[in-house]
């Protein structure tokens, strides 16, 4: 299972795909994974993603490793959602979203979601920015060297990694061209 | 031939190398086509299939979780398991429908705290939209309280509940049949409410407690004073005109000074245990006074106990009201509390202070913090009104709770329920509202009105002659009331009273004046402290009833029962009580011994200093002699 994880992944990596969907799959799995689940702003910036030609694919992938995290950043996050949700500036703007409809079923109010929502947006940038470099550079240096190098060919000849090359290669058929 | 043989398999080659080069270029010319836009048409309709199976899911599934989920609500506002039968929920409508709901008793639980018929619910979809529960209003085909289970109802891993103990009968003092007066017998069945043997015994003890104290003390002091009176009688003998020299001066002088130092150090000790015991003899002869005046205290209260007007009928009855008043009032209260703490735990669960960081560590995981804006129209959960009108037996019933919610600062008013039971022509009228805010600390009052209730004391006053004591009654009680303790005032008329079975000469009377006079007025007072130590009064006209009824009749009695009840406590207390102050008498001869030490010392120490001046005049005389005729030089310049 989690061969076939890590054998998607390189899978994805190496195919045709976008650098640029699969950095927006990246970032958004990082803003999903920040924001707490179980609430409509949850929902809806998953049913985003799901619509969106992000790639989801990538994006379940880094948000079920980034949830993973996510707990050790709970303290800063509460804190600061506590801080903006107590910002008096900010306050008519909250009161006035609390009393509307659908909008406190988003649970804006709570201390992690405002936390996590704020950090996701503010880290999608960079996150896209990176991983985009990230496939990048992969694709253009990193995958050639490694294919064709020493140690790899050595390390093919390791049952552990022999298996995860044919995961690879398993996983290469049945996403097809269009992953 | 070799070139030619060669030439058909190049070009089929290259054939290949363009098919797969054809191929791969309308493949990525599919992944451009792809990759073109940002929304992809394929999982949106999916999405759209999707959204429109789980509304299909939901519709058939989500009256059960529905159902289970308002179980749990309850389960955790009641702490007492919950069953919600038959739920409907028609969401476009925003109404809901329950055959049953019963909660069990946490205290009992093998009964029902409450157990609803049939439930109408109207739901406001302006709170749902903002993800908040508010019944707009409910109604209930009936309500029933207490009802018995066949199963328990204690939640997995409940503690165990106290059980509830019955108060045991109260023992209603008998009023006296002065026809058949026995003031012996009264004495003896009175002898427990009687103050004096107690303060007979206190002294008695005080007494016995300061003989133990002061003998050993008092014992080695007098024989110290007698010792040291022994030893001076030599230096008391001593003869001053015999004495020639100074140097037979000086020594008498140091006996006498050794033996008065003996004597203060001696007559020191018999002064502190002479003032220590005339001490203790204040203190002791307080107690034996206070002892006799109980005594004749006793003696008023077996006065009274045949002197009608005096209190003895308000006393003979006083345990029974208390009684009945306390079991139906421990009935609404116990309701009342249970209701009360339910309405304490929805506002505590409800007011968005959740837990700071780090704490909480039982949680599975750190759920954040809400926080609650200031003017949000609805609270979590908010009951606007439930209104229940039904009937149970041949009495009408109607319940109306209001404004039940788990935020109270966030709703107009406080929370309230009324209750009214008609039966014939009788009506009880209940009216509570309790003030959950924090800021009024959970204060509760309640009013409740009475009109032409029938009223059966039934056998409760037999032993005082009145057996039967029924009426109508007609009256009105409040109750206010907080966390820990409360209040309760309840003013009544007795219309109507009958005895139905009187019985001795008083009981024959009280019921012929109770019938003549047509009303008794009762009123009751209670209060509930939080320590526990709760009082009760009542005042009645009874006594005054029954005084007026039988005046001629008790001057002549009671002034008789009255010397026979006195002459007979007197009795008592010579025979039985004042033997508990015998341990005074030994005080006394101890108290005065104590003082005869004391001034024996005082004596003997005031003889040894007449001695002591005779020495050293006898001593100062010698040393003039030896000096005459010495001329003494000058010093100084």
């Amino acid at each position: 299972m989690f061969l076939k994880l890590i054998a998607r992944v390189i899978v994805i990596l190496s195919s045709n795909t976008n650098p640029v969907q699969i950095a927006a799959g990246v970032a958004s799995g990082l803003l999903l994974a920040l924001l707490p689940a179980g609430n409509l702003l949850w929902i809806l910036l998953f049913l985003v993603l799901f619509v969106s030609k992000a790639h989801y694919g990538m994006a379940l992938v880094s948000m079920a490793v980034l949830k993973l995290v996510a707990p050790a950043a709970a303290v800063p996050l509460d804190a600061l959602g506590w801080t903006v949700l107590n910002a008096p500036a900010l306050r008519p703007a909250f009161t006035a979203l609390y009393g509307m409809p659908v909008a406190p079923l988003t649970r804006f109010n709570n201390t992690l979601v405002m936390g996590g929502l704020l950090a996701g947006i503010v880290l999608w940038v960079p996150a896209f920015l990176a991983a985009r470099a990230g496939v990048t550079a992969y694709r253009a240096r990193l995958a050639p060297r490694i294919a064709g190098g020493k140690f790899v060919t050595a390390l093919k000849k390791v049952p552990l990694v022999s298996a995860l090359a044919k995961a690879v290669g398993a996983a290469a058929r049945i996403a097809g061209p269009a992953d | 031939m070799e070139k030619n043989g060669k030439k058909p398999a190049a070009s089929s080659a290259e054939k290949k190398a363009a098919r797969a080069a054809a191929s791969a270029a309308k493949s990525a010319a599919k992944q451009a086509k792809a990759n073109r836009g940002y929304v992809k048409a394929g999982p949106l309709v999916g999405l759209i299939l999707l959204t429109g199976g789980s509304a299909v899911f939901g519709l058939v599934f989500m009256n059960p979780l529905l159902e289970r989920g308002v179980e749990a609500g309850l389960e955790a506002a009641f702490g007492a398991r919950a069953e919600v039968e038959g739920l409907r929920f028609r969401p476009f409508r925003m109404r809901l429908s329950v055959d049953a709901v019963s909660v069990a008793d946490a205290a009992a639980p093998m009964t029902d705290l409450f157990r609803t018929g049939r439930l109408e619910v109207r739901l406001s979809p302006s709170a749902a939209l903002r993800g908040k529960v508010y019944v707009e209003e409910a109604s209930a085909a009936s309500i029933e309280l207490g009802a018995a289970r066949k199963t328990s109802g204690a939640l997995p891993g409940a503690p165990e509940p106290e059980p509830r103990t019955k108060r045991p009968a109260p023992e209603i003092p008998a009023l006296v049949d002065w026809e058949a007066f026995d003031a012996e017998a009264l004495l003896e069945r009175e002898k427990s409410k009687l103050a004096a043997p107690a303060a007979y015994e206190a002294a008695g003890k005080a007494y016995a407690e300061a003989v133990d104290r002061w003998k050993g003390r008092r014992e080695t002091s007098a024989a110290a004073v007698d010792k040291a009176r022994a030893s001076s009688k030599a230096v008391l003998a001593i003869d001053v005109k015999a004495i020639r020299t100074a140097g037979e001066a000086a020594r008498a002088l140091a006996l006498v000074k050794a033996a008065a130092a003996d004597v203060r150090s001696v007559g020191t000790e018999a002064k502190a245990v002479a003032e220590g015991v005339r001490s203790d003899s204040a203190a002791l002869d307080r107690l034996a006074r206070e002892a006799r005046s109980a005594a004749d205290r006793d003696a008023a209260y077996l006065r009274s106990l045949v002197t009608p007007g005096s209190g003895a009928a308000r006393a003979a009855l006083e345990p029974a009201v208390r009684a009945l008043l306390t079991d139906k009032a421990e009935t609404g209260l116990y309701y009342g509390g249970r209701f009360l703490e339910a309405a304490s735990r929805f506002r505590d669960s409800g007011s968005g202070e959740a837990a700071a960081p780090g704490a909480g560590t039982d949680r599975p995981a750190f759920r954040g913090r809400d926080v609650v804006f200031p003017g949000a129209a609805f609270p979590r959960f908010r009951l606007g009104l439930l209104a229940s009108s039904f009937k149970a037996g041949d009495s009408a019933w109607y319940v109306e709770l209001r404004e039940l919610s788990s935020d109270p600062d966030r709703v107009p008013g406080p929370s309230s329920l009324k209750l009214e039971v008609r039966r014939g022509g009788s009506l009880v009228r209940a009216d509570a509202r309790a003030d959950l805010r924090r800021s009024a600390g959970g204060a509760w009052e309640a009013g409740l009105t009475l009109a032409h209730l029938p009223f059966d004391l039934g056998d409760a006053l037999a032993g005082a002659g009145l057996s039967g004591f029924s009426g109508v009654l007609e009256g009105a009680s409040e109750l206010r009331g907080g966390p820990g303790g409360f209040t309760s005032v309840l003013e009544t008329e007795v219309r109507n009273p009958v005895v139905a079975a009187p019985s001795g000469s008083l009981g024959r009377a009280a019921a012929d004046a109770l019938r003549r006079a047509g009303a008794v007025n009762l009123r009751a007072e209670y209060e509930a402290a939080p320590d526990g130590k709760d009082t009760f009064s009542l005042s009645s006209d009874l006594d005054r009833i029954i005084a007026a009824a039988v005046e001629s009749e008790a001057r002549r009695y009671a002034a008789r029962a009255s010397r026979d009840l006195d002459t007979a406590l007197r009795e008592y207390v010579g025979r039985d009580l004042e033997g508990l102050l015998a341990p005074g008498k030994e005080f006394e001869v101890l108290a005065k011994g104590a003082e005869g030490d004391s001034a024996s010392a005082t004596s003997l120490e005031k003889s040894l200093d007449g001695k002591q001046s005779e020495v050293e005049a006898r001593s100062k005389a010698l040393g003039s002699d030896l000096l005459k005729g010495v001329t003494v030089p000058k010093i100084g310049p």
